[in-house]
């Protein structure tokens, strides 16, 4: 029995092991790339052993120190507070649609899931947020469109109360005279930290990485977060270092630019941050809570 | 009469704390979602900007033609469609396989490594991940052509112009991009399972793979029916990023290369028309809640507690 | 409760619409444009109408944007009781913005065009600002010439003024100097596109580890060099860029179009083009510098080669094999609109003709603030270079003067030959004209086919001219699936449009 078990740890193991390499091996290529001179990048493509290394593109982003330090703070604000709001109304929302006994609950199911295949495009979207609401150049504007909430989570969330938190437990605890909402966050949400951490995790990325409201709800860029100027820079680059563009004169303007290797490093300081904040998420995937105790 | 309401007041008070907490997350979906929604009918109409978006002519199915007119048209619904559907069934098979190997790992430390390393793809930008893939599949300086293929005593290969390379080439990427995520999703419902059962198990003499199969499985199989059935529902959709970036936009592996997201921005790139934008939004989502009404159905009829609705 | 619930959210959205679209009239910036209206007669005491002005930029909005929008109001305000609020937008996003904004109605009066002027005058995005100008921005029109004036009416009436800067095209194929000079390569040899085969070969036969033509990534070997009047949008062009007649044809099908690729092929198998070339992620002019390549095709202007070598970093010279030509593409590339939501065109107008004729506006738009963001050279005029310690890098306000009005009027900066505008006024003049210069085309009742066609278009014409692949293959594949799209219905429409546009030209 042991013998097996040890084998399977063994597998589980060597599996992981290879796949975390194919996950680190390009993005180690990317942090030498974006170390590497721009024409030896050009002559010999990318390789773990550029002719010639330049911290060109650093020095380039450094250059932009200012501007990229506001948008970390801006970034880091807007993942907070978004990934603390999405967490408690994506489980309030969850939470119901979980109870069996609940009145209407698969119609409300569905009012979830549809969101989820239609939307409205971005011209009405943009319409109701910015007539409506009038969030355009406001820190709203990064925090709520399109972000603050998805059905996706919603659904797995419930999904995951559903399998794993037996209704004898509430039932239970309504017995014992606690009301439905004190249920919900003394009983309910410590047995899921797991699930809890998981959509942390996801809002947390997603807001990170979120680029697309700060170009849309956006025009003052003094508030835009750090991917938003990232995206910016490389889309620049990108038209600049393309032919096609109608505007041929356009070219003038990509006189300096070390393309390749900015490319690069912008991507790598984008990554750095989130990948520091991960053990935060990790603490609470902790095995094998007992719910048997509490019964 | 007069018992009847009462009883239904009861039922009401008593739901109304559990109403209460759905309202905020309801009231964020009607106005991110439902409202815009009614802008569908943007799809319908020749937007001219100085007769303003309600005031533009209705055009009928005008906007959705293009959509079709292409000789294409088959070729890009088919891969959009088996694509779609290879990812569905080898992405969940692997994430879950992973899940339960993450879950034997025994030393806490590489665990953690695991699980911080493999969400990384996740995190790098698809334009970034198509610079990468260059690297790999460069005619002149890619890895595959100057490393491998010598290796292997196997001539130089012109990747870019092969399409039958590209299906396993993007598989592979999304694949490698996506496993993460979804296999922490799967790990998360896997440490919750109470370890009783396993317990209970062992003591009966039921070995690693027997556990596996009747108390795992079967445990998370609400979580893989849901993802299974979103999956199914945006199969008309795909990732922009992964069938543009990625191959470089070359036009000679089209074939296996080129699904509906691609083909609409290629044709709208220059006018930017946002009624045939729409339109194929429109598209896109009639035809994923169809399928998507159906496979609720056939789960339905199979396991009443494992549908959606 | 399910009925219910989808009425009253059909509803809430008829309301939320409703709003949406009453909205660009109850605005905030109301005020201004109210007491404008009813006030036009008390002119001095009035508040001044602003135009705010949206533009692409490629960079970081500059730091001291507003110092110099605050210096542009000054004189503005006093000459036409007009201020201007600068309003870049991210190249990346200003497409969709320009598009949202129109839709929401929100303030913005003027707006730039790249390549686009045809597709946003059909979508009704611009004012008719043709009369206005006539009678009251005389300025402009002078400073373009009639001709030029003439190319940007569709219908009889202009929506639009092309910046001043090179209105017309030549096109030929730039090189590093020292490598022309080291193999004595005799350019007056080269007078057609199959000559370069000649060049080609020297320069292989003598650098074997460099290819000779080099593209941009997204660009086809051949790039912008262009022998036709592409009309609009290349589906359906005049051959010899429209110096000979106003018969649109399909330019892939053409023999021209079939003996370039086959050329371009033939080139590409004896190693000339980089291999990579379809997929190439790199700028041409990154390549140049690496030494991977030693030169490309490209459209041209007076002054190309002194610029493009700035940006190499070594000296360039450029051989020319299709003449000066200006067409309706070659003018309307960059333009300038008055938004069709405006809600004063006549002082936005007046604002535009500052842009065209006050030195002091354009150079303030173009460069900043004199002995701030630049000075003028020692003992020169026209002349200007940075300020001590000042660079490109961290000058804290640039723009782009091509984009805005007349760049006759802006500084030069040292680097560039002093008298390069003068020059260049000359080359617009001298230029040859396309037939259809002046012709707009306007793609609505085909838009299908031509969304289908430029998909096509995008699957196969970069690896055509990139000579990556077997043109008796991949050529009769290309034009199966244009005729596939539509493409014939287009060029129907465009000769059925341009047949009448020639018919009220020629009657006027």
């Amino acid at each position: 029995m042991a013998l097996e078990n040890k084998g399977l740890n063994w597998i589980a193991n060597l599996v992981l092991s290879l796949f975390a390499a194919a996950c680190l091996i390009p993005f180690a290529l990317l942090i030498i790339a974006s170390l590497s001179s721009e024409s030896s990048i050009i002559q010999n493509g990318y390789t773990f052993f550029p002719s010639e290394f330049s911290l060109s593109a650093y020095d380039y982003l450094w250059g932009h120190s200012i501007e990229l330090g506001r948008a970390y703070g801006i970034t880091i604000l807007i993942t907070v507070v978004g990934t603390a709001v999405s967490l408690a109304i994506t489980s309030a929302l969850a939470y119901p649609l979980s109870r069996r006994d609940m009145p209407l609950r698969n119609f409300w199911t569905f009012v979830v899931f549809f969101t989820m295949l239609f939307n409205g495009g971005l011209v009405p979207t943009y319409l109701v947020y910015t007539q409506l609401f009038d969030i355009k150049n406001t820190i709203f504007g990064l925090l709520i469109p399109g972000l603050l909430m998805n059905g996706f989570n919603v659904l797995l969330v419930r999904t995951f109360f559903l399998t794993s938190i037996p209704p004898a437990l509430i039932e239970a605890a309504n017995i014992d005279g606690a009301g439905e909402i004190k249920t919900f966050y003394k009983i309910v949400l410590p047995l899921s930290l797991p699930i809890m951490a998981t959509i942390g995790l996801f809002q947390a990325i997603s807001y990170w990485n979120d680029w697309f409201n700060g170009l849309i709800y956006l025009t003052d860029s003094r508030l835009f977060g750090i991917q938003t100027i990232l995206t910016k820079m490389i889309t620049d680059i990108q038209f600049l270092t393309s032919s096609s563009n109608a505007a041929g004169s356009a070219s003038h303007a990509a006189a300096e630019l070390p393309s390749t290797s900015v490319r690069m490093a912008i991507a790598a300081i984008g990554v750095l941050p989130i990948l520091i904040a991960y053990p935060f998420f990790q603490k609470y995937f902790v095995k094998g809570i007992t719910i048997g105790a509490v019964k | 009469m007069g018992l009847n309401t009462s009883r239904r007041w009861n039922r009401f008070m008593k739901y109304s704390p559990l109403t209460l907490l759905m309202l905020p997350g309801l009231a964020y979906l009607l106005i991110n979602n439902y409202m815009p929604m009614f802008g569908m009918f943007i799809a319908f109409k020749n937007i001219n900007y100085s007769k303003g978006i309600l005031g533009s002519d209705w055009i009928g199915f005008k906007n959705f033609e293009y959509l079709f007119k292409t000789s294409d048209a088959f070729i890009i619904t088919r891969n959009t469609i088996l694509y779609n559907a290879t990812f569905i069934i080898i992405g969940t098979i692997l994430a879950i396989v992973f899940a339960i190997l993450l879950n034997e790992v025994r030393k806490k430390v590489l665990s953690r490594f695991y699980q911080s390393v493999i969400v990384l793809p996740h995190l790098i930008s698809f334009v970034v991940v198509g610079y990468l893939a260059y690297a790999a599949f460069s005619m002149e300086t890619g890895f595959m052509n100057k490393t491998i293929l010598p290796l292997l005593g196997i001539e130089e290969i012109s990747w870019y112009t092969e399409p039958k390379y590209w299906p396993y080439i993007l598989t592979l990427v999304h694949l490698w991009k996506s496993i993460g995520f979804s296999c922490i999703i799967y790990l998360a419902s896997i440490i919750s399972i109470d370890s009783e059962y396993y317990e209970a198990a062992t003591l009966d003499g039921a070995n690693k793979w027997q556990q596996i199969r009747a108390i795992t499985i079967p445990l998370i199989t609400p979580v893989i029916v849901m993802l299974t059935l979103l999956g199914i529902g945006r199969i008309f959709y795909s990732d922009f990023g992964l069938f543009y970036q990625v191959p470089m936009n070359t036009g000679m592996i089209a074939d296996t290369t080129n699904v509906i997201d691609t083909y609409v921005y290629k044709g709208l790139m220059i006018s930017g028309d946002i009624g045939m934008a729409s339109a194929a939004g429109v598209y896109q989502s009639i035809v994923g809640f169809v399928l998507v009404l159906l496979a609720n159905y056939v789960v339905r009829k199979i396991n009443r507690e494992n549908a959606l609705f | 409760m399910k009925k219910k619930m989808g009425w009253t959210s059909l509803l809430l959205a008829l309301i939320l619409t409703l709003s949406a679209c009453s909205g660009s009239g109850s605005n905030k910036d109301n005020g201004a444009v109210n007491s404008d209206s009813n006030g036009e007669s008390s002119e001095g005491s009035e508040k001044p109408y602003e135009v705010v002005y949206a533009y692409p930029t490629f960079d970081n909005v500059p730091v001291d944007i507003q110092l110099v929008q605050d210096e542009i109001n000054e004189i503005s305000k006093a000459k036409i009781n007009v201020t201007v609020k600068l309003m870049p937008i991210s190249n990346s996003a200003y497409g969709n913005q320009i598009n949202l904004m129109m839709s929401s109605g929100e303030k913005m009066d003027m707006f730039a065009m790249l390549g686009n002027y045809n597709t946003q005058v059909s979508k009704g995005m611009l004012h008719p600002i043709g009369d206005i100008m006539e009678e009251n921005a005389q300025g402009i029109i002078d400073a373009l010439g009639p001709d030029y004036y003439n190319a940007t009416k569709v219908d009889g009436v202009s929506f639009g003024v092309p910046s001043i800067r090179d209105l017309a095209q030549d096109y030929g194929f730039v090189m590093r100097k020292d490598l022309a000079d080291k193999y004595s390569i005799d350019f007056s040899q080269i007078k057609t596109f199959d000559d370069y085969g000649k060049l080609f070969q020297v320069l292989k036969s003598n650098e074997p580890d460099m290819v000779s033509a080099a593209n941009a990534s997204g660009g086809s070997i051949l790039g912008t060099y262009r022998t036709y009047d592409q009309l609009g949008n290349e589906l359906g062009v005049l051959l010899n860029n429209g110096l000979d007649d106003l018969k649109v044809v399909n330019w892939f099908a053409s023999d021209e179009y079939e003996n370039m690729v086959r050329k371009l092929r033939e080139w590409y198998l004896d190693g000339y083009l980089l291999k990579d070339a379809a997929t190439t992620p790199e700028s041409t002019q990154a390549v140049l510098k690496s030494g991977k390549a030693a030169g490309y095709f490209s459209q041209m202007k007076p002054g190309f080669e002194s610029q493009e070598g700035r940006i190499v970093g070594q000296d360039m010279v450029a051989v020319r094999t299709v003449s000066p030509v200006a067409k309706t593409d070659t003018v309307t590339n960059v333009a300038l609109g008055v938004s069709a939501k405006s809600e004063n065109p006549e002082k936005t107008l007046q604002f535009l003709n500052l842009m065209y004729t006050d030195k002091e506006i354009v150079n303030l738009i173009d460069w900043g603030i004199e002995g701030k963001h630049y000075v003028k050279a020692d003992g020169q005029d026209i002349v200007i270079r940075y300020p001590e310690g000042v660079t490109g890098d961290n000058v804290s306000y640039k723009n782009y003067g091509w984009m805005h009005g007349n760049q006759f009027l802006s500084y030069v900066f040292e680097g560039d030959e002093p008298d390069v505008y003068v020059n260049m006024d000359t080359f617009n003049k001298s230029a040859s004209k396309s037939k259809a210069l002046g012709f707009t085309f306007n793609g609505d009742p085909v838009k299908n086919e031509i969304a289908a066609s430029n998909a096509v278009l995008d699957q196969y014409k970069r690896v055509l001219e990139s000579g990556a692949v077997d043109v008796d293959k991949v050529l009769p594949e290309f034009l199966k699936k244009l005729t596939g799209a539509g493409i014939d219905k287009i060029i129907a429409e465009k000769q059925n449009q341009l047949d009448k546009w020639a018919a009220s030209n020629s009657a006027e």
